[in-house]
């Protein structure tokens, strides 16, 4: 296949903001012994720079008639979390985002990577993006010999803030 | 007479919700900080509740080289391996998409056990007549 058909839309970045967005598939019921019931995919952009401003053409491949977006807005000490919705021909996106707040996005030691155990849960899909680059931490599988186990590490840094995060239903109201 | 029932489709639209927090990495671990209730969950009603902002969408694809070529014509260059990666995740629908039809033909055998019983059937009467004529022979 020498291209991939789809839908593109663009938003831009002032200085010292990344967006990433995210399409959250759902799985279908059949399917959910052997797959989550939500997985997420990054979506590719291109990027322009405009002064200080970063214009991002974002790609979505073959979309449906509607697909849900997570819009992640990493700034100097928040990610501002927003929801999108895409259609056929617009992105509807809510006026009311969500900040979460770091704790420590900086450390004033100087720290290097280190590996930390971290075996994912598959049926629970999380995804860890470090707020300074955004860049996604995944783990690495390995077997293990003496336990027989699957297992997992990724490497992270010390003393600094990480932002998770997972889909989920909606709770019940109680 | 007053709609009680919701539509399925829209029904589905305010189920999903993000739930994102902040970790913090120690020594030795990751934690999620004491003070943190940090577990914020943004739901899709927002968008329809709270009124929403429009970007508009257009046609693209994406080349092998990398290219984002946009309906205008229009190109712009993506990060390297960008095709590869959404070619990837293709792949592991299109997997899903196996598993699906090969899940709904052992349902259908299941649901219906008399269509397994002809399809047997058949064969041995097959069978039985390549027999007839080898003795025929």
């Amino acid at each position: 296949m020498d291209q991939i058909q789809g839908k593109h839309f663009s938003i831009t970045d002032p200085q010292g903001v990344n967006t990433v967005i995210y399409r959250v598939n759902k799985t279908d019921k059949r399917l959910l012994d052997e797959y989550p019931k939500y997985t997420v995919q990054r979506l590719e952009y291109a990027e322009e720079l405009n002064g200080n401003l970063k214009k991002k053409t974002f790609f979505i491949d073959e979309p449906e008639n509607e697909e849900k977006l997570v819009i992640l807005s990493f700034g100097q000490d928040k990610v501002v979390v927003n929801m999108g919705l895409l259609t056929e021909d617009r992105v509807k996106i809510a006026k009311r985002p969500i900040p979460i707040k770091f704790n420590t996005l900086y450390s004033e030691q100087e720290t290097e990577y280190k590996e930390f155990k971290y075996t994912p849960d598959l049926k629970r899909p999380i995804s860890i993006i470090d707020p300074e680059t955004t860049e996604e931490i995944k783990p690495v599988l390995y077997f293990d010999q003496e336990t027989n186990e699957v297992k997992g590490k990724c490497k992270l840094k010390p003393y600094k803030s990480y932002f998770a995060f997972e889909i989920r239903d909606k709770k019940e109201d109680s | 007479m007053s709609r009680t029932t919701v539509d399925s489709n829209q029904e589905e639209i305010y189920t999903t919700s993000v739930a994102g927090s902040d970790m913090y990495v120690t020594e030795n671990s990751l934690e999620v900080p004491k003070e943190t209730k940090k577990v914020y969950e943004g739901i899709t009603t927002y968008i329809e509740e709270q009124g929403n902002l429009e970007i508009p969408v257009g046609d693209a694809v994406v080349t092998k080289n990398d290219e984002l070529k946009l309906e205008d014509g229009t190109v712009i260059m993506m990060h390297p391996g960008a095709f590869n990666v959404i070619m990837k995740h293709q792949q592991e629908k299109q997997e899903q998409a196996k598993a699906m039809q090969e899940k709904e033909s052992t349902t259908i055998v299941m649901q219906h056990p008399e269509l397994l019983k002809t399809v047997t059937k058949r064969q041995q009467n097959k069978t039985s007549k390549a027999q007839v004529g080898k003795e025929d022979r």
